[in-house]
């Protein structure tokens, strides 16, 4: 499957605090001269109840997405609604203070802007 | 690249006796949805839920990151198309570590096996969910005959 558009149920994270079902979202990352940029497709969740949280060098996103009802019967059904959970190591190179997360037409985008000493810098010759 | 477990019958395909069901289909289920569904390119992007009930029908699609002015719905007799483009990450972010989302152009073709009054097609987007409601024509809706007695 190479559009990676398949939702995939996880495992229930170790702390199951939530009985929900989660599915790990497709993401892309791509690097800037300034930033890593993850950008996460999670249709059907609201800005603000998704969790970005960073700790111990590891990024989790948490994007809830409450169950829906159909009128009448499902005749077919090409994905399951449920939450996106997703958690990412980030290397030393972040600066993790700066972290910005962005959230439009069920695309959240995150931010990672590079610390000071991972940037690329031009050394003038003198 | 399909979901295996697809629940409506008319979909499952078991070769031995792919004859006879289809002549059951025929017969004992009308399936709402032909087999081109799933052939058209387009890769599975974006995903489809349909359900139906007396009035119509109700398509939900999983469409992130594409705003509603780039997705073309379109009716031809019952066959409904829905197409667009979503644009790849911008371009002047140089290297993809990790590319997982779909980009490009895509088109998911639908055959309803009822007719639709396409007068009546509503579509909403919300949150990367696309809501599409194809209420039936009056000549499709059940209808209740009376049986008199003399």
């Amino acid at each position: 499957m190479t559009c990676g558009c398949e939702k995939k149920e996880i495992e229930p994270r170790s702390e199951a605090t939530r009985g929900a079902r989660y599915y790990r979202p497709p993401v892309d990352i791509v690097e800037s001269e300034e930033a890593l940029v993850v950008i996460a497709d999670v249709p059907g969740s609201k800005a603000d109840e998704i969790e970005v949280k960073f700790e111990n060098g590891v990024l989790n996103v948490i994007a809830p997405v409450k169950e829906r009802e159909y009128s009448g019967k499902v005749l077919h059904r090409e994905f399951e609604v449920g939450s996106y959970y997703r958690s990412f190591q980030i290397g030393e190179g972040i600066d993790p203070s700066q972290i910005a997360a962005q959230y439009q037409d069920g695309v959240l985008t995150l931010t990672l802007p590079k610390s000071s000493q991972t940037k690329a810098r031009k050394i003038p010759v003198q | 690249m399909f979901p295996a477990n697809l629940n409506y019958p008319a979909f499952r395909r078991e070769p031995r006796f792919g004859e006879i069901e289809s002549l059951l289909d025929q017969f004992f289920r009308r399936p709402a949805a032909s087999e081109s569904f799933f052939l058209k390119r387009g890769e599975g992007f974006p995903p489809i839920t349909l359900a139906e009930d007396e009035h119509g029908f109700s398509l939900e699609m999983e469409i992130p990151g594409v705003p509603l002015e780039n997705i073309d719905i379109s009716l031809a007799g019952n066959e409904l198309t829905i197409s667009g483009k979503r644009a790849q990450t911008s371009a002047n972010l140089r290297a993809y570590h990790r590319q997982e989302r779909f980009s490009g152009e895509f088109s998911r073709v639908l055959k309803l096996g009822t007719e639709i009054d396409a007068a009546k097609i509503k579509a909403s987007l919300k949150d990367g969910v696309l809501t599409v409601s194809l209420p039936k024509g009056e000549a499709a809706k059940p209808r209740r005959i009376e049986v008199k007695t003399n």
